[in-house]
């Protein structure tokens, strides 16, 4: 049993460690029977010092009894009230205590039990998760622009059935751009987000190099920019087929109407099936990736559709086996690892990955674009009179509505970005923070059509650099040019709800509804 | 004026590319096959664009 000097002591040796010097000692107790990571109960500074310093707490009998009653306490009592907050502290009531941004860690230990201390001042957002958030919601990138101003960095002690790890959110660009290049500290194995749990792994983007950099040397000569650009003139004449199914309508819902098709339609022509199945296609997206929590809590929804694309594709795997074509399934189905071709785990992995990755990604793209372009009278204009400006404006796109949110785990404890890391946290970064970050971009807030430099990162840094982006920009270059070409003038209508949708890693529009001087014209 | 790339920085975004192909030409995988060159006369802005532009900075220019 260690006394309370000998603990302090312990814990200061340990913060020495990760680099960090302690100004408040609080100690940290927990009922060890539980054997649960949550904190049962936390004791904070408080800036405006009316809590008094640990030892004294500690030091005086009376109130260490009630504080130990306090914290053995069930988990209901846990003050992550937020409303709490502003009260006067008081260390007899468990009500008293007040909850702040400076938080304490588990590190040594006092009397049996685990006690701690934290050495940082990252502010914590309780109970925060992007894609609950209804702030980010209800608004969009306005919310994650604030959220950037107000903590650039922050830790959310939100949990689920699958973590009980911290999360630790980095919004700045640099931040972001060290995470993701720094693949051995920031791991994409495993569970990467807190809610997420699949059986089916998606190959290679949850591995880390070297293991990754095997899978992903057979995927860049596929997406590579020659072999995307050969595609041009087949992604095109799709691309005019749809809009001309649509122009005569006078109106559409993109997303339904365009934006998931186009991409789809091409991506069955890149695997070589007919486009008669597409709406079950279309549907196995909705399934696996815009079911919420709500609609479908055990996954179930999703992992039969996760399941069927699976059979599928590795159905197309077996086909291109016995009888081969110039297409992307073929060529993985050819490739050879270490001397071995694919195994049916790897394929059914990547082709997974490939199913899902470029469909949502670029349909939500499509569906920011032409709404953006549906409020911007004067943006529209330029792309319509002149269109060598849009491959600009593809990129001014993806840098103003970045989609993407990142999620990573951490392989050893220690200091990284500002923040004492434990191994197994977890690390969220939003790309588009990132990618708005006045300290990365000048203008940030702003729109601007022919930006340059534009060095987003919404196709990611570093060795998981989206595979598709030469894919994704061609589709996105192509689509603005068709459209343009054919309903220049459109706007959407007044009170349309856009739905937005958070989702874990891919921000989404539901429905992007448009009108345009269009039906059918007499004569033609 | 120089300009080389960072073969280990680089990821294959191709956004030097997208700037001048001549000036900064991909392998058959869509990385830079540059090395280091030269940059002709009346390409350095477009040197400059394309070192800002890479997202991995891994090209850098000599004057």
């Amino acid at each position: 049993m260690s006394t309370a000097d000998e603990t302090k002591k312990a814990v200061r040796a340990q913060a020495a460690r990760v680099g960090d010097v302690p100004n408040e000692c609080w100690i940290n107790v927990r009922d060890e029977a539980t054997d649960c990571w949550e904190t049962a109960y936390e004791v904070v500074a408080n800036t405006r010092g009316t809590i008094r310093k640990a030892a004294d707490v500690l030091l005086c009998p009376p109130t260490l009894t009630v504080l130990m009653i306090v914290i053995v306490l069930p988990r209901r009592l846990r003050l992550s009230d937020t409303r709490k907050r502003d009260t006067a502290p008081s260390p007899l009531t468990s009500t008293g205590l007040n909850m702040m941004m400076n938080r304490i860690d588990y590190v040594g230990r006092h009397d049996g039990r685990r006690a701690g201390l934290r050495v940082t001042d990252v502010p914590v957002r309780h109970g925060f998760m992007h894609s609950e958030d209804t702030a980010l919601r209800r608004e969009g990138y306005p919310a994650w622009e604030r959220l950037l101003h107000e903590t650039p960095t922050f830790e959310s002690d939100y949990r689920s059935r699958h973590t009980d790890n911290r999360i630790w959110y980095l919004l700045r660009y640099e931040d972001v751009y060290s995470v993701l290049r720094n693949t051995s500290l920031f791991s994409s194995v495993g569970f990467t987000h807190p809610d997420y749990e699949s059986e089916f792994l998606m190959i290679p983007s949850e591995m880390d190099p070297p293991e990754h950099t095997k899978y992903r040397t057979l995927l860049n000569p596929i997406l590579s920019p020659t072999r995307i650009a050969e595609m041009e003139p087949a992604i095109r004449a799709r691309c005019r087929r749809l809009v001309e199914e649509i122009r005569d309508r006078g109106e559409c819902d993109v997303i339904n109407d365009f934006a998931l098709r186009f991409p789809t339609v091409v991506f069955m022509d890149m695997l070589g099936v007919p486009t008669d199945d597409l709406d079950t296609f279309i549907g196995w997206v909705h399934q696996s990736q815009h079911t919420s929590h709500a609609d479908d809590p055990d996954g179930r929804i999703r992992d039969a559709a996760d399941r069927a694309i699976h059979e599928f594709m590795l159905g197309i795997a077996e086909q291109r086996r016995s009888d081969p074509r110039e297409d992307i399934v073929s060529r993985l189905v050819q490739c050879t690892l270490d001397g071995r071709p694919l195994d049916r785990r790897e394929l059914g992995g990547m082709l997974y990955l490939l199913f899902l990755a470029g469909l949502d990604t670029v349909a939500s793209m499509l569906g920011w674009s032409l709404m953006h372009f549906a409020q911007n009278a004067s943006d529209r204009s330029r792309i319509c009179t002149q269109p060598e400006l849009i491959s600009s404006a593809v990129e001014e796109v993806l840098r103003y509505y970045s989609i993407v949110v990142i999620s990573r785990h951490v392989t050893a404890s220690g200091k990284a970005q500002g923040c004492p890391m434990a191994k197994g946290d977890r690390v969220i970064v939003p790309l588009a923070t990132a990618n708005r970050d006045p300290e990365a971009f000048p203008d940030a807030g702003r729109f601007v059509l022919d930006r340059s430099p534009n060095r987003h990162i919404a196709f990611g840094v570093g060795p998981h650099r989206c595979v598709g982006s030469h894919l994704a920009r061609l589709e996105l270059r192509v689509a603005l040019e068709e459209w343009h070409r054919v309903i220049p003038e459109y706007r959407i209508p007044e009170s349309a709800d856009l739905g937005l949708r958070v989702g874990m890693f891919v921000t989404s529009l539901q429905s992007v509804p448009l009108r345009w001087a269009g039906g059918p014209v007499l004569g033609r | 004026m120089r300009v080389s790339v960072d073969k280990g920085r680089c990821q294959g975004h191709a956004r030097c590319h997208a700037v001048n192909p001549d000036l900064f030409p991909l392998d058959d995988v869509g990385f830079s096959a540059l090395a280091s060159a030269e940059v002709p006369p009346g390409w350095e802005a477009d040197a400059r664009a394309a070192v800002n532009n890479c997202p991995e900075m891994a090209l850098t220019i000599e004057e």
